[in-house]
């Protein structure tokens, strides 16, 4: 039992380490490496467009935080057919294709056939730049944080509420008090996944920057115009900022006690008739701020769709699919044993696998897609060959995430019956482990497939030859070809919708 | 002080399949002042629903609940005036002991010297002033209940509900604070209705026991 035990234990060390040296550990060193020797450069433009990035990330969340908490309350705990039915749709923007969200939002609130054709408007309603670029972001980060809250939310028993109120907290007091501090940990995750996420966003923000430069689109705009040192510079920022605030929200994660020390218990009780007020609020917000930008799209002028084949899309299909095919191949083959490792190592190497992880999860992709193109590009000359390592790098944590938490909930008994019944290392894998995280593997391969196939930032970091899906989407869009823009968007949308459908059914068969 | 009265009680709840379900069936109930009363009878006869309903937790589908022949039937739980202490414990876990007790005084706008006061008392009542910085897992069930009561008593409230609060506990823990509690509520002239399924903890602590069985009332049995 023994011997089949640490079978199955050297396979999942090999691979963990394997993965981890080739893939991220020897890039990054690399990349740091070239920083010391000069080949990186840091200048008051990259500082500005960093800072811009940051403001807009506080900003996003901030809308984010005071739409989204009250939105997670509603959905955790009403039942009403409103509820129910902006539940089924919150996730609708993850799903969505971030270049063709991006223009999708651009045709909504920019062009005069969008928002501001019910106004009778002859120009857009807002403009390209900065604040088109946070309502952007707001429609693909609050799922995020309305998810990672409603989470936590429903791990709270009800029963604390209730305990408060017999102690005589009104509505408000209550929340402050009791249902926030408890829920804290997923208002930081959500808020840390919806910050960086807006950090990284690249291909959606190029559809809305106008002359707005983020740091991931100032990334991709150095590296084509051959500021490579510049590029380089701006990655090595991003990359340190997602790690310091990876740290910043362990520490904060950490602590743990609050206590209660000022209420207004007039004032707090006087909100009680602002429930309802809040409630339609919520829902109109999540109408025409979320809900209709993100679907835009597929009302648009889409005539003339037949020209979109001109535009060599089925090639860009091809090239799209092939890469997140081969992507999540290679993922399934890393993933499971790290996962295994992560999730059963009760020492230092599973946390620091598990916080390796996280940081890639956190690198802007852009950032990620520059250094490791870097590195890879001085070993291989095929570009297909570099985008394919480099959407393997991001996909992967996507994969190792919902793996581990399965992982975690089987129990190690059951492992250690099939063994004691005589079963191989082999055996029990195949008999044991694989049925009962079947689920688990089939939506985190969705996952990593969907965004594989909708990552621009990454790919235009990489190369400007390969011209996948959504890097045919902002080319267009470029060019003005809106028609036939909007109709290859429609086409990745009803593919990412049909995505949302599998794995709906996939995560309901988990639970 | 109040005595409790339920009228015609009626609730009904819709099962997850869209069955209606009746829990209470026409109740009718008159709770004496100052007396420590017990609901007893089996799991699921609607004793707890009952509580709730009286605590304004649940809303009922029809009938009244009077506290000193006052209706108090529209009125929300932060406005009747009563502690109430769960089977659960439900003690909130992010704050200390000395917090969990101030939380009532603290939430209806009491001086910083009134909330110290009351704090120390019921700490002291409960034998818990020793921990009053220690955090709820830190403690044992039965000291988290002897919280539980000492937050539930820190309103001044006249009126103490307790949902099983003895069934979480072991044995013997259990029938040291049967006596706690009789005691506490006796000193403090509270009105006191206990649920539990228990017969004998129903015996040993009441001075007025309430039967339930399957939605109706059965009978009241009165000790002096």
């Amino acid at each position: 039992m023994k011997n089949a035990h640490n079978n199955w234990r050297r396979i999942s060390l090999g691979a963990s380490v394997f993965f981890f040296l080739f893939i991220i550990f020897l890039p990054a060193v690399f990349i740091l490496g070239s920083f010391t020797q000069g080949g990186v450069v840091l200048n008051g433009q990259i500082i500005r467009a960093v800072l811009l990035s940051f403001w807009i990330g506080i900003a996003v969340v901030t809308i984010d935080l005071a739409f989204g908490l009250p939105l997670a309350w509603m959905l955790s705990r009403s039942k009403s057919r409103i509820a129910t039915f902006i539940d089924s749709l919150i996730d609708l923007s993850l799903v969505m294709p971030t270049a063709a969200l991006g223009f999708s939002v651009y045709l909504y609130w920019g062009d005069r056939g969008g928002l501001a054709r019910i106004f009778g408007l002859d120009a857009g309603l807002i403009n390209k730049g900065v604040l088109m670029i946070i309502l952007l972001h707001v429609v693909f980060t609050l799922p995020y944080i309305v998810r990672s809250i409603g989470a936590a939310i429903a791990q709270i028993s009800p029963s604390y509420a209730e305990a408060a109120e017999t102690l005589g907290a009104y509505h408000f007091t209550l929340f402050r008090s009791i249902s926030l501090p408890l829920f804290r940990d997923g208002v930081i995750n959500g808020s840390i996944l919806a910050f960086t996420r807006s950090l990284s966003e690249t291909g959606a923000t190029m559809m809305v920057a106008g002359l707005a430069s983020t740091a991931p689109v100032l990334v991709v705009e150095l590296k084509n115009s051959g500021h490579l040192p510049q590029a380089m510079g701006t990655s090595i920022v991003l990359i340190v900022s997602a790690i310091l605030i990876l740290f910043l929200a362990k520490a904060l994660l950490g602590k743990k006690t609050i206590s209660l020390e000022k209420v207004y218990p007039r004032f707090e009780k006087s909100l009680i008739n602002l429930v309802i007020p809040r409630n339609i609020l919520v829902a109109l917000f999540f109408l025409f701020i979320l809900f209709l930008p993100t679907i835009f799209i597929v009302f648009y002028n889409l005539s003339h769709w037949e020209m979109a084949f001109g535009t060599g899309v089925l090639k860009s299909m091809a090239i799209s699919f092939f890469i997140a095919f081969t992507v999540t191949l290679v993922n399934l083959i890393f993933a499971l044993p790290l996962a295994y490792m992560i999730a059963r190592d009760q020492g230092r190497l599973g946390k620091v696998l598990d916080t390796l992880n996280e940081i890639v999860l956190l690198v802007p992709t852009s950032a990620l897609g520059m250094s490791l193109a870097y590195f890879w590009h001085k070993f291989l000359s095929f570009d297909l060959m570099v985008l394919i390592l480099t959407h393997l790098s991001f996909t992967f944590p996507l994969l190792i995430k919902p793996l581990v938490a399965t992982f975690r909930d089987i129990p190690p008994g059951l492992e250690e019956a099939a063994y004691s019944l005589g079963a191989r290392s082999g055996q029990m894998l195949r008999t044991i482990l694989l049925p009962m995280i079947k689920p688990a593997i089939l939506a985190g391969l969705i996952m990593a497939f969907m965004r594989s196939l909708s990552e621009t930032g990454a790919t235009l970091a990489v190369s400007d030859k390969i011209r996948t899906v959504p890097i045919l989407i902002v080319d267009l869009v470029k060019q003005g070809q809106f028609g036939q823009a909007a109709f290859i968007s429609t086409l990745l949308f009803i593919i990412a919708l049909v995505f949302l459908y599998v794995l709906k059914h996939l995560t309901y068969r988990t639970k | 002080m109040p005595n409790v009265k339920v009228v015609n009680l009626i609730k009904r709840f819709v099962s997850a399949r869209g069955e209606d379900l009746l829990a209470l069936d026409r109740l009718n109930l008159d709770i004496p002042d100052r007396k420590y009363s017990t609901l007893l009878g089996p799991s699921g006869c609607g004793k707890t629903t009952l509580l709730r309903i009286i605590a304004g937790l649940l809303e009922p589908t029809s009938g009244q609940i009077l506290f000193d022949n006052m209706d108090v039937s529209g009125k929300m739980t932060q406005e009747r005036d009563i502690g109430f202490v769960f089977q659960n414990f439900s003690i909130f876990p992010h704050m200390d002991v000395w917090h969990n007790a101030a939380y009532g005084p603290v939430v209806r706008g009491w001086s910083q010297e009134e909330i110290a006061k009351t704090v120390e008392r019921n700490l002291k009542l409960v034998g818990l002033e020793k921990r009053d910085k220690a955090l709820p897992h830190e403690l044992s069930g039965g000291m988290n209940q002897r919280l539980g009561l000492a937050r539930a008593l820190a309103g001044h409230s006249s009126l103490l509900l307790l949902d099983e609060p003895l069934s979480a506990l072991d044995a013997k823990i259990g029938a040291f604070l049967r006596y706690e509690l009789k005691k506490i509520a006796k000193t403090n002239h509270l009105t006191a209705i206990h649920v539990t399924h228990n017969q004998e903890e129903a015996m040993t602590i009441s001075d007025n026991i309430i039967l339930i069985s399957n939605v109706r009332l059965g009978f009241c049995m009165h000790r002096m």
